[in-house]
């Protein structure tokens, strides 16, 4: 195995009696101090009638608790010169607040105030419905966003990744806001979260005020494990959408491997080789959407010859096993069908031949770098940290990043032979239609 | 000398050559590097019957070089961790490297040369033409860039640059020809009027040696000034409505000229956009979705350049709800123009403000766009030093009267796109 550099800041962690995970990830240079806190509960924990709680939970912990009342967070924050957020994922929920180091004290104030006593009332969350739907349909108004939903939804049919973190919009404007709040007191409690610090502070101090502000919060948090599994999948499944739009869209996806599966690192890399993006360990924060590969196969195959405007593919790993996509979006005039078609020759094409060496070394070597600067701010430490502690055990970062490293050529191949297989795969294809035909 | 380890004071020196460079020390605890060449290679150049052509230069140019073609440039980067990306607006083009400081020297070179020596392949002009063509369709039919070309059309007549988009129209960009970029570039791009910003641990001692060596190519001589006369902002009258059938969200938009960013007023009018809807303290956010739930984003921004500036507010609704929001966006901003803001709320959002230049400086990227700004609009070398102090001393009559001429509601076109409102029936 390659000797990997020492990439990840120097972090110290435990655990409070109530369950509380904590990480602590001192660098006294930062000018800032970020805190994280992840809850193990996203849309994997909803089911039908609640689809979206989770999604409008988190909506809503910026509404109220004890002692900061509806507006209260946004304005101690702003004034204090931070900048705050949150997002829900399928299977997890993420807050973050950044400000600068001196005023660290205000988000681990604001996070153990909220995280077992947010003010859930009915009239803030039938306020809030709107504002949920409103999101919605934003979303709504891209294909793109369509054509993954409905993806999704084809290729699920008992997992609740079927649905969307952000909710069914029938489910979101049935659910009472009582539903709502009892799926808050189950789920959001300490035992199901991890708490992440990052920036200058000392950790000492910090410790001593963790423990002070999170220990008081009584044990809490029913079990989000999942006991749902998805049979494996007997036949293509496709489904064609139309709408308004520019130019046809195609996605392809096959049920993929969940972290803890050995094959997890093995499809991390060919989901480099084929769409170009290091995902987990890419610079910034976020899993490195949008930005363009040219010296990946799928730019290669179908942008460079002038059959899409853009492609790619995306593959994160999930709790339970989630799915490889391959998209692209075509060059006016170019019909799915040859875009599908090019789509399914490269991959087949990794299939048969496995990835060349020298795209190998490529790959290890954008790794390598991209791991050194995925960590540079205090945000991003606490991103990343904080991801890897509520998707894995501790240190699964850098073992992932080792067996990333150690994958050989058959591996990608084995596991792109026995994944990437004709009956798993789900095919959506978006069709416009009505408008822009021409600018 | 503890100044020149901070990112918030730069050092500026024009190169024997006559270029402009500025160097800006990194965050401390950070591990990369940027570089920025800013050219007057703005739209506003484009050529009568060219439009597109600037957009497609400044993309262009990070799709390979003379020496390495564009998947080999793309490997080289993909190698070091690093990125390659090029911007362009209405006024300035720019070119950027960002990667590991260790990987400097490489990574340097590798941006002059593709400063220098760009490509300008058949089939990358191909490829990003198509890749154009769709942006134009984007722009027609996805609500959000609807509403946002709409109104700038709106606000400025035909002839005015701030009118356009950069996308072109299909034929002006079919008819761009590797000649036309090469002429566009060698007049644009390689101006020693342009600016070099870079955010290194290098010494501006060394950065300038590097530079005055490998800078020597820049001939030409054009600035950012303009010499046209541009027709004026007119004042539309009704909002226009651009009906979207099939799209579930309506975006709409209110906005008009404003100041450009040398204005003394800059400070109070960037103040009062934070008052009316910069954050999440902002009046737009807290009416429209906080207290009224009526939408999951209302915000406003502004559009500062060198050669004036135009300012919009936006929201995004359902369809139902669009006469309610425009009321709201509309009430808020005569709100702006006849209330002085209350000092306590100028307070609160001032402090913010003064409190959140750390978090930009939080990486190499936040604190290196800091510095690009600072270039191009010539401002102080410690500028981001006494910032602090300009916005300290902005008083509520001040922000008042930096509404009256940089967010005046009266001269504001109202636009929306998207499905169009319910019917309301006569009983």
């Amino acid at each position: 195995m390659p000797r990997l550099p020492a990439f990840t800041p120097s972090s110290h962690r435990f655990r409070l009696p109530n369950g509380l995970k904590v990480i602590l990830a001192p660098e006294p240079a930062s000018p800032t101090a970020s805190v994280w806190v992840w809850y193990n509960v996203g849309s994997k924990n909803e089911w039908p009638g609640v689809t979206g709680a989770s999604h409008w939970v988190e909506h809503m912990l910026f509404e109220g608790s004890p002692k900061y009342r509806k507006g209260a967070i946004d304005r101690a924050v702003t004034e204090a010169g931070g900048t705050l957020n949150a997002f829900t994922e399928y299977d997890f929920t993420a807050y973050f607040t950044t400000v600068p180091k001196a005023r660290l004290a205000l988000p681990l104030d604001i996070e153990s105030d909220r995280m077992t006593r947010a003010f859930l009332t009915d009239d803030e969350v039938e306020r809030e419905r709107v504002v949920i739907l409103s999101e919605r349909e934003g979303n709504e108004n891209w294909p793109e966003f369509l054509v993954e939903e409905e993806l999704y939804s084809l290729a699920y049919r008992h997992h609740p990744y079927r649905w969307d973190p952000l909710g069914r919009p029938e489910d979101i404007r049935a659910m009472t806001p009582a539903m709502l709040a009892d799926y808050y007191h189950r789920f959001y409690g300490t035992r199901n979260a991890t708490l992440v610090v990052s920036g200058a502070f000392d950790a000492p101090s910090v410790r001593a005020d963790v423990r002070r502000r999170f220990g008081r919060l009584r044990a809490s948090g029913d079990d989000p494990t999942v006991r749902a599994s998805e049979p494996r999948q007997r036949g293509e499944r496709r489904a064609t959408l139309h709408g308004p739009g520019t130019t046809p869209i195609v996605a392809i996806g096959w049920h993929a491997p969940a972290w803890p599966d050995g094959a997890a690192p093995a499809m991390l890399v060919l989901d480099m080789i084929l769409g170009g993006a290091s995902r987990v360990f890419g610079g910034g924060f976020g899993f490195g959407r949008g930005a363009e590969h040219p010296a990946s196969r799928l730019y290669r195959r179908l942008v460079e010859p002038g059959l899409a405007v853009r492609s790619g593919s995306e593959y994160r790993p999930k709790a339970h096993p989630g799915m490889l996509v391959v998209s692209a979006q075509g060059v006016k005039g170019v019909p799915a069908s040859q875009l599908e078609s090019a789509l399914l020759e490269e991959v087949d094409r990794l299939a048969s031949r496995g990835p060349t060496a020298s795209e190998l070394q490529e790959a290890r070597a954008k790794l390598l770098r991209g791991a050194s600067l995925a960590y540079e701010g205090a945000t991003a430490v606490g991103f990343r940290l904080g991801f890897f502690a509520t998707v894995g055990p501790a240190g699964l970062e850098r073992e992932l990043l080792g067996k990333m490293l150690a994958v050989r050529s058959t591996a990608i191949r084995e596991a792109a032979t026995s994944i990437l297989r004709r009956d798993g795969r789900t095919t959506v294809t978006f069709e416009p239609e009505g408008g822009a035909t021409d600018a | 000398m503890r100044e020149r380890t901070d990112p918030r004071r730069v050092e500026r020196v024009v190169t024997d050559s006559g270029l402009t460079l500025v160097r800006q020390p990194p965050p401390p605890s950070t591990h990369s590097f940027s570089a920025t060449f800013l050219s007057p290679a703005g739209w506003a150049r484009d050529p009568p019957g060219k439009e597109g052509l600037s957009v497609l230069t400044s993309r262009l140019l990070t799709s390979g070089t003379r020496r390495l073609a564009r998947i080999a440039l793309a490997q080289l980067l993909d190698r070091h961790g690093a990125s390659l990306s090029s911007e362009c607006d209405v006024e300035s083009g720019e070119l950027s490297v960002w990667g590991p400081t260790s990987s400097f020297p490489v990574l340097f070179d590798l941006f002059v040369e593709a400063l220098e020596r760009p490509r300008f392949a058949v089939a990358d002009l191909a490829r990003t033409k198509r890749q154009l063509t769709e942006r134009q369709l984007r722009e027609k039919a996805q609500p959000e860039s609807r509403s946002g070309r709409e109104l700038l059309r709106a606000i400025y007549p035909p002839g005015h640059p701030f009118r356009e988009s950069g996308a072109g129209t299909p034929s002006s960009v079919r008819s761009v020809t590797p000649d036309d970029l090469r002429n566009f570039h060698r007049r644009w791009w390689s101006t020693r009027q342009g600016l070099l910003v870079v955010t290194t641990d290098r010494s501006l001692a060394e950065l300038r040696r590097r530079v005055e060596r490998q800078f020597d190519f820049l001939d030409g001589t054009v600035g950012f000034e303009f010499s046209e006369r541009w027709p004026r902002p007119r004042t539309p009258s009704a909002p226009i409505g651009i009906p979207l059938p099939g799209r579930t969200e309506v975006q709409v938009r209110m906005g008009g000229p404003s100041l450009p960013r040398s204005a003394p007023e800059y400070p109070a009018l960037h103040l009062a956009n934070e008052v009316l809807g910069g954050r999440s303290l902002s009046r737009l956010f807290q009416r429209v979705r906080e207290r009224h739930g009526l939408a999951y984003h209302a915000s406003s921004a502004l559009a500062p350049m060198r050669a004036g500036g135009y300012w919009w507010a936006q929201a995004g609704t359902g369809p139902e709800r669009l006469t309610k929001v425009i009321g709201l966006v509309t009430h808020e901003l005569e709100r702006m123009e006849d209330e002085r803001v209350p000092p306590a709320e100028l307070a609160r959002i001032r402090n913010s403000l003064i409190g959140s230049l750390p978090l930009e400086l939080e990486t190499t990227a936040g604190a290196h766009d800091l510095a690009v700004d600072l270039a191009y609009y010539g401002l102080d070398e410690s500028f981001y030093l006494t910032w602090p102090d300009q916005l300290n001393a902005v008083t509520p009559r001040d922000l008042q009267a930096a509404v009256a001429t940089g967010l005046d509601y009266h001269r504001a076109a109202v636009v929306w796109a998207g499905p169009p409102p319910p019917r309301s029936g006569r009983r």
